[in-house]
């Protein structure tokens, strides 16, 4: 053991020497490689004991979620959310295909970028995690409980649900804004009638506070811009939500060239509890609309429900609801700190971080000190509403967070550092430089009213040299921070599966004590569910075969089946009935076309089979689960 | 550790202690469960324990005759609960239970059925079962009463005679299906 630490010391010193010589012209070289020996002991986390954190990163184009402990870094679970998972049949087996209904049909991928934790007033209370699916637009939530996807709404009138999932303090409402526009409703037109024809939507999604059942509650229909990312007020702000915009010029090709163009565009004020009011007192159309609610009930099997029509507010009819705050130049992160009366627009292609003052904000509106109106929505003046602006922050500022003592930090994407500024002075204090291309940040708690601190993390779109090559895709990464003195210094670098677009973490405490170690059998109200193995069977309706089948360590009941035939449908519904902590058991049957089932302990799963040929074929439990896994085996035997 | 438990089971034999707080020399303070949870992961054990089992049982208990309506629940217990390792007459995954009543004291099967992971782990006769078996006992979360009535239940069978395999209880051969 003793080996081990000096050997991770090692590992580390040695890596901070080479960040150290990579960047170590201008301001690289500011952590030093002094403090080398003790950052290792920093995030070193003894074997058997557990980390201060959870930290839920996305897994960006995997369509997955990563949980990672902190200081240590070290991968705990991925979580399938948008992507099918062989591994343990989530989304290939009956019980979740669901999942995946969307009114395109099956979708069986998505790009998950904003991990969101629940909050209660303003912190993140443990309960579930958001994160929102780009593509083909939709929000899952994932239980905290039992680190699964329990639930994806899909939303209409989105092209692309990028402004999302934030949420409101109190976890009211999720926020979603469509980063394309498009044709509302959508029809057949000339690309270049984009102004004419394409629209952008603002969806709130209510949340159940008891059981986090998401419903599209209404949508705001908003010029069509490019919504980037979004947050709710708090505090003073509480009611407000704002939304970063880019592309307000409009342009349907080369966006990057017709979309620059614009010195300042938009952040929207969004006052979402006169927007509730105004729902509430008939102002909004229900309109035609399809999209999926899927969600897993009761006997923990997913349904999928169409829902036909949606509420949508416009603007011109509710006078108060929504405003345009000019913000330089192209912003993406639209970042409220824990006061609730800064609101930082990441201005990526701006010189200077702009942040705007709510309160400012409220007494510009009360004077009306507009610069015009977009299709009924006012534009206040951006002088009326600034607070300050950071000068000279770097290049490429994209995304802050805050530690609740005062201090920014932003993201740098094209410099690749993380800048340090003061809220109020707006002056600069300190600056690192990251490997390489940071997108977003995180400091846990960080994007609440009462931040955790103590670290922040670089979420890295690059990495290049850092690691042994491995031909030419290469991890992402993400860098560890410790951001408790004046310096931040850079402690742990490490990789992340898929693309750590944006993440969340909380004290471990919060959702530790709450995690469920097995599913009591007699709670298990699957229909196809055992609970006993005499009651193991073999049942034939016309094609269809049903095998009712248990597992315990270390059989299969039953563990020969025999007089199923060619042409046949089988359905396996495996239930386990170990009713112990970490004692799952796998089920593998030659020639699925699917994948495995992984059932956990008092869970009933089902795997579709078809026979193709007549034959004796085996079926295995995967997962070793005792020293006479090996014999956890049986066979199906096919007739003509 | 092997000979910490010798020294205890030698001084066991001579009758020379009766309680483990006078082999340890304390005062006559009661053990406290931090204290006998620390000396059983160092495996020393009482010869109470050695005979009767670790874990919620750790005195005599008084049994009366079997109930039953008792051992009728028990019966609907061990075909939910046992049957999916036990069979009364032959190995299983597990051993046969029928004599097991006969074999062991009550408050033994009592402690096997409510601590099965500590008896595996740490009980000197648990362990050998274990490496006999090659598996632990599974913890299928049996409460106090319900083992009790499973204790009726195999106290019940204990005399009678072995039956088929067929109709062991919770038997269930699933008839191939066409």
């Amino acid at each position: 053991m003793t080996r081990s630490i000096a050997k991770t010391i090692l590992i580390g010193a040695a890596s901070l020497i080479i960040a150290a010589l990579l960047g170590g012209c201008g301001n690289g070289s500011k952590e030093g490689v002094g403090g080398t020996g003790d950052a290792a002991s920093r995030v070193y986390v003894a074997p058997g004991t557990h980390d201060e954190f959870y930290a839920f990163m996305s897994g960006g184009f995997t369509g997955q979620v990563g949980v990672y402990g902190l200081p240590s870094g070290r991968l705990l679970r991925q979580v399938p959310v948008f992507s099918q998972n062989a591994e343990n049949g989530y989304g290939y087996s009956e019980e979740t295909k669901n999942m995946f209904m969307t009114s395109f049909g099956f979708v069986p991928w998505d790009d998950a970028h904003h991990p969101q934790l629940s909050q209660t007033d303003g912190v993140p209370d443990g309960r579930w995690l958001f994160i929102n699916g780009n593509n083909t637009p939709r929000v899952a939530r994932l239980d905290l409980e039992t680190f699964e996807t329990t639930e994806i709404i899909e939303l209409p009138h989105s092209g692309g649900n990028h402004a999302s999932p934030f949420l409101t303090p109190n976890t009211e409402y999720v926020l979603a804004g469509t980063r394309f526009s498009v044709p509302i409703p959508q029809q057949d037109v000339a690309i270049n009638t984009y102004k004419d024809n394409f629209k952008g939507t603002l969806s709130f999604i209510k949340v159940d506070s008891a059981t986090g059942s998401m419903s599209l509650s209404f949508q705001i229909l908003v010029p069509g811009f490019n919504y980037d990312l979004s947050h709710a007020g708090k505090g003073p702000s509480y009611g407000w939500a704002f939304f970063s915009t880019y592309n307000t010029e409009q342009a349907n090709t080369l966006l990057e060239v017709n979309a620059s163009r614009n010195d300042k565009d938009y952040m929207a004020a969004v006052n979402w509890k006169l927007a509730e009011k105004y729902v509430a007192d008939g102002k909004a159309k229900a309109i035609p609309a399809s999209y999926r609610h899927n969600y897993l009930d009761d006997a923990r099997i997913a349904q999928s429900e169409v829902i036909k029509t949606v509420k949508v507010l416009d603007p011109r009819e509710c006078p108060g609801m929504i405003y345009y705050i000019p913000t330089p130049k192209s912003p993406h992160g639209a970042d409220v700190d824990p006061t609730g009366e800064y609101i930082v627009g990441g201005g990526k292609l701006a010189t200077v971080i702009p942040v705007h003052s709510f309160s400012k904000m409220l007494k510009a509106i009360e004077n009306k000190e507009f610069d015009g109106e977009v299709d009924g929505i006012p534009v206040l003046k951006y002088e009326s509403v600034l607070a300050g602006e950071v000068q000279n922050p770097g290049l490429g500022p994209l995304h802050t967070e805050f530690d609740g003592k005062g201090y920014a930090y932003t993201s740098m994407f094209i410099s690749s550092e993380i800048v340090k500024w003061k809220l109020g002075t707006w002056e600069v204090v300190d600056r690192v430089p990251t490997y390489y291309s940071i997108g977003h940040l995180m400091i846990p708690g960080g994007d609440s009213k009462a931040p955790f601190g103590k670290y922040v993390i670089a979420l890295n779109k690059i990495t290049k040299d850092r690691y042994l090559p491995t031909g030419p895709e290469l991890t992402h990464s993400a860098q560890l921070y410790d951001i408790t003195g004046d310096k931040m210094q850079l402690l742990l670098d490490f990789p992340t599966i898929g693309e750590p677009h944006y993440a969340q973490a909380l004290p471990a405490d919060l959702v530790k004590p709450n995690s469920v170690r097995y599913f009591p059998i007699a709670e298990n109200k699957n229909p196809h569910a055992i609970t006993a193995e005499n009651q193991a069977r073999v049942e034939r309706d016309g094609r269809l075969v049903r095998v009712y089948m248990s597992t315990i360590r270390t059989h299969f009941a039953p563990d020969n089946i025999e007089g199923i035939r060619v042409g046949d449908s089988v359905l396996f519904h495996v239930t386990n009935l170990e009713q112990d902590w970490d004692v799952p058991h796998g089920f593998a049957v030659m020639g699925a076309n699917n994948a495995e089932l992984l059932v956990m302990p008092g869970e009933t799963r089902t795997l579709a089979w078809k026979p193709q040929s007549a034959g004796v074929f085996p079926f295995y439990c995967t997962d070793f689960c005792s020293a006479l896994h090996q014999e956890m085996q049986g066979y199906i035997r096919v007739s003509k | 550790m092997n000979v910490v438990l010798k020294r205890l089971v030698v001084l066991a034999t001579f009758g020379l202690i009766v309680t483990f707080a006078g082999l340890a020399g304390c005062s006559s303070e009661p053990e406290t469960d931090a204290e006998r949870q620390a000396r059983w992961q160092q495996g020393q054990f009482t010869s109470w324990e050695l005979e009767h089992g670790i874990g919620p049982i750790n005195a005599d208990i008084e049994l009366a005759a079997v109930d039953p309506a008792k051992a009728a629940q028990g019966e609907e217990l061990f075909v939910a609960k046992c049957a999916t390792c036990h069979y009364l007459d032959d190995r299983k995954t597990g051993p046969p239970l029928r004599e097991i009543t006969k074999q062991r004291s009550s408050e033994y099967v009592l402690n096997q059925i409510l601590n099965p992971d500590q008896m595996g782990k740490l009980h000197p006769d648990g362990k050998k079962m274990v490496a006999q078996y090659a598996q632990y006992m599974t913890i299928q979360g049996i409460t106090h009463d319900n083992a009790i009535a499973l204790l009726d239940f195999l106290r019940r069978e204990a005399d009678k005679p072995p039956v088929p395999m067929d109709q062991q209880p919770g038997a269930n051969v699933p008839p191939p299906t066409n």
